[in-house]
């Protein structure tokens, strides 16, 4: 299960980058985030599962693809790929994520920590979220509210 | 071969990689937006599979923070985008040489 959706997110993401069409992109953008869904939901986070679809694939794909076609850009040319030096210094970089990232997959495991019953069900991360955390929590929400002033202050046509 | 914390890792690492290419090589600023949903979202695949990991709801909260700040993001940057678009009638990022209107 965790290749299926890992495939779902990498070619989802590669298609949001690689593809210049604005649309198809955010499509692609969709499928990786369900596929990120799915990871959380092997890693026993049903609630982030949730909050994914419902806010991510839901709430902000539709901003985005609402404000795509709002704004209708044009096609961009090819991706400027060009210079040797800087080329030179992607490929090594490149070569060096690609060592430590398949000595990671290689590596896999690593102890766990025993699994306290409930782990991830929605009463254990309330618990989390509205105890220890419920400062930041409310910090988030002022937050929000701070962004939903400054869209609307942003977005408003000037007379 | 059991499934481990690197292969979260890995998966998270490579999903990283994709956004930060894209947010460095994309002109269009709704797809540099997308590519920064991209790199958040591997972040929180960090957070959660090392909450996993420790047994602990830490990670999971903190991930649920990163998403509430994902779409506050969303949020203003669209914003800011139409603001552009209405002024410059472009969203490519090369021809953003003037802020003021």
């Amino acid at each position: 299960m965790f290749y299926l959706f890992a495939a779902v997110c990498v070619g989802g993401a590669l298609i949001a980058v690689f593809r210049r069409e604005p649309v198809v992109g955010a499509v692609g953008l969709i499928a990786m985030l369900l596929g990120v869904a799915g990871v959380f939901v092997l890693l026993h986070a049903h609630f982030l599962a949730v909050v994914q679809v419902l806010v991510y694939a839901g709430a902000v794909m539709v901003l985005i693809v609402f404000v795509i076609f709002l704004v209708d850009p044009r096609r961009e040319g090819p991706l400027p790929l060009r210079g040797i030096i800087m080329k030179g210094f992607g490929a090594i970089a490149a070569v060096f994520i690609l060592l430590e990232v398949g000595r990671a997959f290689l590596r896999g495991g690593g102890s766990r920590a025993e699994l306290p019953a409930g782990f991830g069900s929605i009463e254990a991360f309330g618990e989390a979220l509205f105890g220890a955390w419920l400062l930041p929590f409310e910090l988030v929400s002022a937050l929000l509210v701070v962004a939903m002033v400054a869209a609307l202050v942003l977005a408003k046509r000037r007379t | 071969m059991t499934v481990g914390v690197g292969h979260y890792l890995a998966l998270a690492a490579l999903l990283f990689c994709i956004g930060a290419f894209g947010v460095v090589l994309r002109r269009n600023f709704l797809a540099v937006l997308m590519s920064l949903e991209i790199m958040l979202n591997s972040a929180n695949i960090v957070f959660v599979a090392f909450a996993r990991q420790a047994g602990g709801h830490a990670g999971q909260v903190i991930a649920f923070f990163v998403m509430a700040l994902a779409a506050a993001e969303v949020a203003t940057g669209l914003a800011l985008a139409i603001a552009w678009f209405r002024v410059a009638r472009t969203v490519n990022v090369d021809e953003a040489g003037e802020m003021k209107h």
